[in-house]
């Protein structure tokens, strides 16, 4: 037997070709789960003499999702049920009046919501919402109005019931260190904050190669758990975890890239894109770890000069076109050091970056 | 113009990166024949440099260095006024006097000498 259960419509642009993502998904399957778990509630409220529901309460309670109207997104759920469930006088009651109770919590003004609705069931909000972006909403209907959450209705449901609220982080920031036996690492955010970050076994091998390294920018993607001011208090989980090699590095090459013709004030080439990424993919992914970064800036003919500041004053006149860098520097006694190095294979680059080692200074941690 | 007087550098904020000075501040441009523009210190101070820079001639600074002529002589270039119509103040340093390959390490010896002065003028951050 199938029965309509409820039609929430979500609205917002990526609702809007009437189709649902499947970050949904998980939303959908929390609220079935609110579903149940309150429909036990209202029966053990009714039935007070009893312990737990009866064996079976939920088991023909199912939601399908079995189409999507247009209208932005109108994904219907039904119940679909095999047993007892749909007919009269069963407990389908319980999961109707569910139904009736949520929609009223969504709708109720801020501290008012229905005394029914037990306190401890508003931590279903943490996942039922969550993939909600900050500009859409979902509508229920009502026998009269319409109840809306939006991602801060559902963060006011969650903090009348609790201090803290999740929802979705991606954060930026450096690996410090890692607690292998606890499977987490400590992450440096770029504003100097420490976060501890939960890992899955499968992140330890990239962990391991750039813990550290304050030159690799990790991103996470994951849950956090916020308090009413949205200050992140703590990492749940990591769902995610990607790795900017030399993030210093490819961020200034992105910043050369944005350079346009005249970029000097009218005048200025900017440099060929094409070269730039050439040198860039090099530089990024060989620059050896040991040595301080140089500055980097593009020359008004479209070159680039690196420079390193120290007592040699080593400077590098990369010239793109000719892929070849004129190297130059200050001997202590005055004198000049002049090289120029060919950067045409891999053999080159090697040589070019070995040759540095004397030059451009050594990190002071690796 | 002496050689104590401070020859005063506007440096393009495509030239300092996160703070540092870069040589090519003190690069002459090819399109000016190997004339280095700057402000003779001897008729506008910095700050007052910075804001013609800028606002008057709605040019790109990132602040404003100084070299004294007597330092831009010992690197083997020299300077000169080169007053222009309503910019009185302007200055060139010719670098023309050096083959074209030595300018970067004359830009360097410059850029050493200006930062060992400091940072004349810059809006703060």
């Amino acid at each position: 037997m199938k029965s309509a259960f409820i039609q929430p419509r979500f609205i917002g642009a990526r609702f809007n070709e009437h189709t649902l993502p499947l970050d949904v998904a998980s939303d959908l399957r929390a609220y079935e789960e609110l579903i149940v778990e309150l429909a036990k509630r209202l029966y053990l409220k009714d039935n007070p003499s009893r312990q737990r529901v009866p064996k079976g309460f939920d088991a023909d309670f199912h939601l399908h999702l079995e189409q999507i109207e247009p209208g932005s997104s109108r994904p219907l759920l039904s119940i679909v049920a095999a047993g007892t469930l749909l007919l009269p006088g069963a407990n389908g009651d319980y999961f109707q009046q569910s139904k009736e109770l949520v929609n009223e919590c969504i709708a109720a003004e801020q501290g008012r919501l229905p005394e029914a609705f037990p306190r401890d069931l508003l931590k279903y909000f943490n996942r039922f919402g969550r993939s909600l972006r900050s500009d859409e909403k979902v509508e229920f209907s009502l026998s009269s109005g319409t109840a809306t959450l939006t991602p801060e209705r559902r963060k006011h449901l969650v903090l009348a019931g609790d201090k803290e609220y999740e929802r979705e982080i991606e954060i930026n920031g450096f690996v410090e260190e890692a607690d292998w036996q606890k499977s987490s690492f400590r992450l440096r955010h770029l504003d100097g904050s420490k976060s501890t970050i939960p890992m899955s076994q499968a992140f330890h091998d990239q962990i391991r190669k750039i813990g550290g390294n304050q030159r690799h920018l990790v991103s996470v993607s994951g849950i956090g758990a916020f308090d009413e001011w949205d200050r992140l208090r703590k990492v749940l989980t990591s769902d995610s975890i990607e790795i900017q090699t030399n993030y210093e590095l490819s961020r200034r090459f992105e910043e050369l890239k944005d350079l346009k013709d005249g970029w000097f004030d009218g005048a200025g080439c900017a440099p060929n894109p094409d070269l730039l990424d050439e040198i860039a993919e090099k530089m990024v992914s060989d620059y050896p770890k040991r040595l301080v970064l140089p500055a980097i800036v593009a020359t008004p003919e479209g070159n680039l000069l690196l420079e390193w500041d120290n007592d040699m004053d080593p400077s590098v006149d990369l010239i793109l076109e000719e892929r070849s860098a004129s190297f130059h520097a200050f001997d202590p006694d005055g004198s000049d050091i002049e090289r120029v190095f060919p950067l045409t294979n891999k053999q080159e680059w090697d040589s070019f970056f070995n040759s540095l080692d004397t030059f451009a200074g050594e990190e002071d941690s690796a | 113009m002496n050689l104590e007087t401070l020859l005063l550098r506007q440096a393009h904020s495509n030239f300092v990166v996160d703070g540092q000075l870069t040589s090519q501040a003190f690069c002459p441009f090819p399109k000016d024949d190997g004339e280095l523009s700057v402000y003779d210190g001897d008729q506008i101070t910095a700050e007052r440099s910075f804001e013609h820079y800028t606002d008057t001639q709605g040019l790109d600074s990132a602040g404003v260095w100084a070299v004294s002529k007597g330092e831009v002589d010992s690197a083997g270039v020299s300077a000169h006024p080169s007053p222009l119509d309503n910019f009185p103040e302007h200055a060139s340093i010719n670098f023309n006097e050096c083959a074209e390959n030595k300018w970067r390490k004359i830009a360097k010896l410059l850029k050493r000498k200006a930062l060992n002065r400091g940072c004349q003028f810059a809006l703060e951050e």
